[in-house]
Formats: C-alpha cells, structure tokens, sequence
C-alpha cells in the first residue's frame, strides 16, 4: 500500500515535477520503507562495504530498541522511587496536574492513566519514560531532519538514514530531564558542525551525536552533568554511579543491578544487558566491527589493570581501585563501544587499524574516568579523541603494508630455467 | 646602497636602533611606575573594600580605604602584629610610605615562594594545597570612627579545580561572623566555578560564622547544606570541584593559621 | 615604484576581503584567547592596531637603511619596544584590563599580523602608506575581534560591554548562559563559520582539491 503511494507520488517530485526541489525529501522517506532501485553508486560518499548503507543504518537502528525501551522502564522506575522517598510525595500523588505547566510531563502521565504513586505498575512506569524520552527524540528528529534536508536541497544530494540513526543516539545519550530546546541546539550543532560542513554524511570525521553531546556538556554542564539531572524529579539528586564511585569507593548498586541498568542515568546507557542484546546482534550481522568492540575492551581492561596495578594505597582517588568490570557495567562504556565506537564512518576502516582505535578508545575512557577530576565520565570524550585519530592509524597501516609489498617486490626473483 | 650589507653597517644601524629603542622602553617604566604602582594599590583596596561590604563607587579609594581600613603584617610564627619599623624593614618601603600602605604592599604570593621568607606547611594539614606559607600575612583592620576595630579582613588562597584561587574573607567583631567574601583572583570554569565572584553567590556567606562558642572551627561550604546551621554554606551548583577547594581553602587558614588571631580579636585584644 | 596601489585601496582591502584573521588566518592565537568579552576584545584590538599602524610606519621610514641579513631582528626590535610602551601604558591607566588580558598583550610582538606586515609591505612600501597598511590590518583583526566578542559575551553570559541584557539564571534571570561561548574552542567554531561566510560571498576556494566521484573520473 504505502508502495502504490510511494509510486504514485514519484512523478512529482521527479525532474521538471512540481516538487522538483523537495526530491531529498520524497526519496529519504521512500528507501526508508522500501529498498531503493539504484544502489549507492555515482556518489561521493561512504562506499567501503557490501551492504547498503542505507540498509546498514535500519539495523542499527532497531538493534538499540532493547536499551531504549530498558531505558524508558528505567527512566519511571527510577521516578516512582524518587517520588516514593521524597518529603513531599503527597504532592506528586494527589495533584492532577496541568498540561500547560513546568510539570506538564506528569500531566500527561496522569491524563492516559499512569500512576505516580509507589505501587505503579510496568504499564506506568514504561509510560513515564516514553513521555520523557519520546519528546527528546521527537525535537532531535525534527530539528536534525529540518537541517538535513536544507543541506540536502542546497547541495542537491539525498537525504539518508544516518540521520535517523544520529537522532535517536543523541535522545539515548542525553540525561531525561534536558530541557527540549538544548536538545535541539545539541543535534543543530551535531548536524552542521559534525556533518554537514565537512560534505554530510560519509564525510564527518566525527560522530554527530556525539559532537551534538558534546556541545551541550561544555554549553550547558549543569544540565547535562552533575547528581541533580538523571531523575525527572524536582530537588531529587540521584548521583550516577561513577559519581558516587568517585566519592565514596564503591558502588551504589549492586553489581547485578548495575548490569541489567538498574540505576540513574542518561536514557540508553543503562542497561548493559539491553546493550549486549542489541550489540551482539550487530556484531553477528557483520554490521558493527567486532575488532573495534574487543579492541575497546582489551583497552579498558589492561588500562584498569595499570591503574589497580599502580595504586598507592592511600591515594584519595578512589575511581583507580574500580575494577574492570565495574568500569564496564556502569557508565556510559558499553553503548559508545557497541553503538557509538563502531559508527562506520567516523571509525577506522583497516583491520589492524580498527584494533588500535579500538584499544584506543578503551584505554581513554579509563583515564579520563580516573585521571581527570573534574569529569566522572569519559566515554564520549574518549570516542570523539579516538575519531580524530582514525584516519592516521588508516594511514600507517595503508603505507605499512604498501611499503611490505615493496620489499617483497623488490626482493631478488630466483630465475627460473629455461 | 652597496655597503648596506656590510659588517659595520649591519653593527652600526643594529646598534643604534637597539639604543633608541632601549632609550624609549626605559623612559616609559621609569615615567609610568608611580601610575602603575598606584593602580595596582587601588585594585587591591577595591577588593578589600568590597570583602568588608564598603561601597566605594563614587568615591575616591585611597582616601576612603585609609580613613577606614589599616593594614598589618601579622607574623604567623608568634602571632603577633609587627610594629611600623619592622614593618618597613620587612617589605623594604622608604620612609615616605606610611605603616599601613607599606603592610599592604607585602607580596605574600612571592614571598612564600622565597627560601628564607617562608615556611612549610605540615602535608597532613595542607588542606588548601599550596605547601608553603609567607612569614607574614598583610591583615586589614576595619576601624569605626572611635578607632576601634569593628572588622577583619583577611587573605587566604588555596587550589580550586583548575587554578590557585585568592580571596578575602571579611570577619565580624565577635570573631567568628563572616561579613564578606571576595576571590579577587581565580580561573575557575566560567560560568560555574567562577560564580564564586557572583555577589548573589557570596550573599550566602554573610552572617554564617566560623567557630563554635569553644572556638573550634565548624564551618563548612558543602552540597545541599542545611539551611539552618549557621555554619554551612551551600556549594556552588555545578560546581562540587571547585567547591571543595573554597572549603579546603578556608578550612586550612582559618583553622590552621588566623585561628588565635580571631580568638585574640574576640576577645578584643586587637587594636 | 611606479605602480603605488592607491591610498584608498591599501586601507580598505584587509578591512574584510583580504582580511588577516578570516582569509590569511593569521593572529588566530590572541583572538581565540581574549575574545571572550567585548571590553578586552577592543583593548586588544586597539593596541593591535596601534603596534600595526607604527611598526609599519618606522620600519618603513627607515627600512633604506635596515641592513637585509638582519632585517627580521631590526623588525622585532621595533615592535617589542611598541608593544613594551602599549603594556606599561595598559598597565599604568587601566590595571583592571591589563590583568584580564594578562600575556596576550605582550604576546603581540609574536602575533603574525604585525610581523607579517612590516615584512611584506613595510620593507616596500613608503611610510605613509606603510601606515595605513598597518591601519587596515590592525583594524581588520579588529572588526573580527569586536565580532566574536559580541556573539561569545553575549550568549556566554548576556551581556555587552558588561551592560546585561539578557539576564542569567544566577542573577534571577531567564536567560541560561551558553559556558561554551567563554571557552578559546569556541572562537575557533566562529572564525570557521566567518571563514565559510566569506568564502561563500567572494567564491573563494570553492573547488574541492580533488573530487572522488566516479563521474568525474571517466
């Protein structure tokens, strides 16, 4: 059905079609459903691989649905709690509150039928986390489709799905209570500065969601960093755990908690398990590089090792004597390795050279956790130093092996007989 | 033209570009040293005047600080104040200086930096992180109009998250009120850290005091304070780093150095 | 010297199309550091463009006599000594700039522009113009100066010339400060908009080096 639309529309946004300028558009929505009939070809972009990149991005796409909807259980989970232990949880369970307000989130929860109160259901605890998160999602998409689609007319190329992929990461990597309009200065400037001035999607050298985080946490770190932002609760102060680690020497879960995501924090990054299901099957379709995502892991475990190694025992940095699969299990780690490390565009594309950058990004997560002071989290810093560097590793191992194949061409021929 | 290039030539116009030049830079410092020196006298009364909740605009500084504010060296070995001749002996001013000018221009920063003008500071007590203290430190005495002591005004510095911060801290008459906070120094985050120079910020601190009535030190500047105790100031929000060092740097002078200074100054042994 | 560029044409040119931040992207360290607000991006620009203006104007008035084998260390020798006067002058009557702008008005002795100018048009050119080169120039860091200052103090704490006009949240405002426009990264982002904008409006370098696309290659 939505093909016969598809197809009926075609001939208006073709050449000469009266919505000749608004192709991009028509396109992007088209190949979303169905496959497009010419394949990447004639362009100047992102062309390394068999598989469609358009395909290619749908998979990722629906490989991080097992965190997302984690993350919105989690995100009610963690509200009914803080409700439940605040001094003033009768306001929150005996108001009805207006649409129209600060507080127009719970409204909405009330209004299709969710409780606030303490013996809330998975139905209201999913449905408080989809009112948070899907309004992130839905400025992220929109703003970052509005300025997709201005470069794509300007410049006359087609939109593609990366920007599906780079909205729903950057809703996934923010903190729930993020006002919506640093959302959509956050993907405008992932957008334009990570993409589109470098020539749009296959040319960033960056990954754009990360780009966008990046600028808000420098923008705006009291929104998007610090105890009081990870529980959509007024005055409520929920330390992630690597701030609470970084304090006080352990953790404040329990380490099964902390791997199923049972803990504040940015919408996506909670859950681990959520993140392996989804990760693993990107690693088995061959989407996501396995060699980066072991690369990330060697990484972090042998810097761990290094630090608990070297640890003198009265330092008062407390994060070097975190263990290696603490460092795994909380934070932000496991979605930048699976989803973010693994971004084929921004990452290296040599083998050995997706190893280094791998280790790379590994070993850097671990040292900004434990060696800077002022930021308790590392992971999108330590990918975006690691995709600066990705072409110079592409480079040496590109002129590596160039330079073998000429001593070994160079090499004296033993000569055959006549 | 030809004998542009050569050796003499070359040493002859090198030599005398270099002397005009010299002539110019030297007669520049030697005539603007007095503004310069006044100036930066004038900006530290400024920060002193606004620790102690003076309003100055308006006005001129230097006659409203010396009607108001005399500064002395205050020997932090013995804890006493030094008189005017070791005063000047100590800083090296000529005689046209008065005491109290000559006392404010001690640089204790350079000072504590010098082997011999200073000392070392206990590891396990430098909680402020700057591992060695001058001899002296320059103390300003808020005086009334019956010249007596109604206020002190009092250095400190410490590490914040990215740099060393330095502050005066303005203490009330009973010793342990604090009536002002200025960090005149600092390069703090801006807009987070830094907000520790934000008047509505060092609002918080006015009235909160610094010692219990057996004069040990309470104070604290930490998260989510308890609006009610009178001896906790909320952190900066945002900012739990450089909070930490402020605390720090409070706790280390105010327990560890000024302590007997406020006691003697509580019970109204300072003049 | 028969083909004298017009006096007009010597100011006006590094004002904005051949401008030294945007096009020769030369004195990027200082605007980056000490564009943050309006009152110290001005300071700066002024004594810029006051070093520019006389550097050019001495070096030039004696650059017959500047022996070439150490024609760099003459130049050097005569800017320092303007940037030394500019200091101790800042230094002198306005304390309070002079310690936010801290190394960076000594640091214009190292700047690019005025270097750059006193080696390719004050060793030329006759004084006069020579002056008005360095005029221009001086004023060309300027307007970018005075440009990035404005949007950075204004987003990154609503203010200009320390006048408020957006109120911040800490001073019981609306207005939530943008941190990232204090920090030096940030100037970076904005001189390579500017950079874009003015390669856009005088089609400057439009041609990629090299195109990829198989199109082109058959």
């Amino acid at each position: 059905m939505i093909l016969s639309i598809i197809n009926k529309l075609e001939p208006l946004f073709a050449k000469g079609g009266k919505l000749e300028k608004f192709y991009p558009l028509f396109e992007g929505t088209s190949t979303f459903f169905y496959t497009p009939g010419v394949v990447t070809h004639n362009t100047t972009t992102h062309v390394r691989d068999f598989i469609d990149f358009k395909r290619m991005m749908i998979m990722v796409f629906f490989a991080v649905f097992p965190c997302m909807f984690w993350g919105w259980y989690n995100v009610g989970n963690q509200t009914i709690n803080a409700i439940a232990s605040s001094a003033d949880f009768i306001r929150y369970t005996s108001t009805s509150f207006s649409l129209f307000s600060a507080d127009w989130h719970y409204a909405l929860v009330q209004l299709l039928g969710g409780s606030l109160a303490q013996d809330a259901g998975i139905y209201s605890k999913m449905l408080i986390g989809a009112i948070f998160f899907l309004p992130i999602y839905a400025v992220s998409f929109g703003v970052g489709a509005f300025w997709e689609v201005l470069f794509c007319i300007v410049r006359k190329h087609e939109v593609n799905e990366g920007l599906f992929v780079t909205s729903l990461f950057f809703a996934l990597i923010v903190p729930p209570t993020i006002p919506l309009w640093q959302v959509a200065l956050g993907i405008t400037f992932g957008v334009i500065i990570g993409k589109e001035v470098f020539g749009g999607t296959g040319r960033n050298f960056m990954n754009p969601a990360l780009v966008g985080r990046a600028f808000l946490f420098f923008a705006y770190p009291a929104q998007i960093s610090g105890d009081a932002v990870w529980v959509p609760v007024d005055g409520y102060t929920g330390a992630t755990a690597l701030s609470y680690f970084s304090k006080n020497g352990n953790l404040p879960v329990s380490h099964l908690d902390a791997f199923l995501g049972n803990l504040p924090g940015c919408i996506g990054e909670g859950s681990t398990l959520g993140i392996l299901i989804g990760g693993i099957i990107l690693l088995w379709m061959g989407v996501a590089s396995w060699r980066i995502v072991l690369g990330g892991f060697v990484g972090l475990i042998a810097m761990t090792v290094i630090c608990n190694t070297f640890v003198s025992p009265e330092t008062t940095n407390l994060m070097l004597k975190m263990n290696f699969y603490e460092h795994i299990i909380i934070g932000g780690f496991a979605f930048g390795i699976f989803f973010m490390a693994t971004d084929p565009v921004s990452s290296a594309f040599t083998s050995k050279g997706k190893w280094i950058y791998g280790i790379l990004i590994g070993a850097m997560v671990v040292t900004i956790r434990v060696l800077n002071p002022a930021y308790p989290e590392g992971v999108m810093l330590a990918i975006l130093f690691a995709n600066c560097w990705a072409p110079l590793f592409d480079y040496c191992v590109s002129q590596f092996n160039i330079n073998r194949r000429k001593r070994i061409a160079a090499k004296p021929k033993f000569v055959q007989g006549v | 033209m030809a004998n542009k290039d050569s050796t003499l030539r070359t040493f002859t116009v090198i030599g005398l570009l270099c002397f005009v030049c010299s002539v110019l830079v030297c007669l520049a410092v030697v005539i603007l040293k007095p503004f310069q020196e006044k100036e930066i006298n004038v900006d530290r009364m400024k920060s002193v005047l606004e620790a102690a909740g003076i309003d100055y605009s308006g006005k001129d500084i230097t006659d409203l600080f010396n009607s108001k504010i005399e500064a002395r060296l205050l020997d932090l070995e013995s804890n006493r104040f030094l008189n005017d001749e070791e005063v000047k002996k100590a800083v090296g001013c000529d005689d046209n200086k008065s005491a109290s000018d000559c006392a404010g221009s001690y640089n204790f920063v350079s000072e504590a930096k010098l082997p011999g003008h200073n000392a070392d500071i206990d590891p396990a007590k430098d909680f402020a992180g700057i591992k060695t203290h001058a001899k002296y430190m320059p103390v300003y005495l808020v005086k009334a109009e019956d010249k007596s002591v109604t206020q002190i005004v009092l250095p400190f510095y410490g590490q914040g998250l990215w740099s060393t911060m330095y502050g005066y801290l303005a203490v009330g008459a009973d010793g342990s009120t604090i009536q002002g906070l200025k960090y005149y120094n600092q390069g703090e985050t801006a807009g987070l850290g830094a907000e520790v120079t934000n008047p509505n910020y060092t609002a918080k601190w006015i009235s909160k005091k610094l010692y219990d009535e057996n004069s040990s030190y309470q104070f604290a500047v930490k998260k989510n304070a308890d609006g009610n105790s009178q001896y906790q100031v909320d952190a900066i929000s945002g900012a739990t780093l450089t909070s930490d060092g402020v605390n720090n740097s409070v706790k280390y002078w105010f327990e560890e150095v000024y302590a007997p200074l406020l006691k003697q100054f509580k019970n109204k042994e300072v003049k | 010297m028969s083909d004298l560029p017009s006096a007009k044409e010597v100011f006006t040119r590094p004002l904005i199309k051949d401008n030294p931040v945007m096009i020769q992207v030369l004195g990027i360290c200082s605007s980056l550091a000490v564009s943050s607000n309006m009152k110290t991006a001005l300071v700066m620009s002024l004594a810029l463009t006051f070093v520019t203006a006389f550097s050019n104007l001495i070096i030039s008035s004696i650059r017959k006599y500047i022996p070439n084998s150490v024609r760099i260390i003459a130049q050097m020798t005569v800017i320092a000594s303007l940037v030394i006067i500019v200091d101790q002058l800042l230094k002198a009557f306005s304390y309070d700039l002079s310690k936010q702008l801290s190394v960076f008005v000594g640091l214009i002795i190292t700047n690019c522009i005025v270097m750059g100018r006193a080696e390719a048009f004050a060793m030329k050119y006759p004084p006069v113009l020579s002056f008005l080169d360095g005029l221009g120039n001086g004023i060309g860091y300027g307007i970018i100066l005075c440009f990035l200052g404005t949007v950075r103090e204004l987003f990154g704490s609503g203010k200009w010339f320390d006048i408020t006009l957006l109120k911040t949240v800490n001073d019981g405002g609306w207005y939530v400060p943008n941190g990232f426009m204090l920090m030096p990264p940030c100037a970076f982002f904005l001189i390579g908009l500017l950079i874009w904008l003015t390669n856009q409006v005088y089609k400057i370098n439009t041609k990629p080096e090299y195109d990829t696309s198989r199109k082109d290659a058959s």
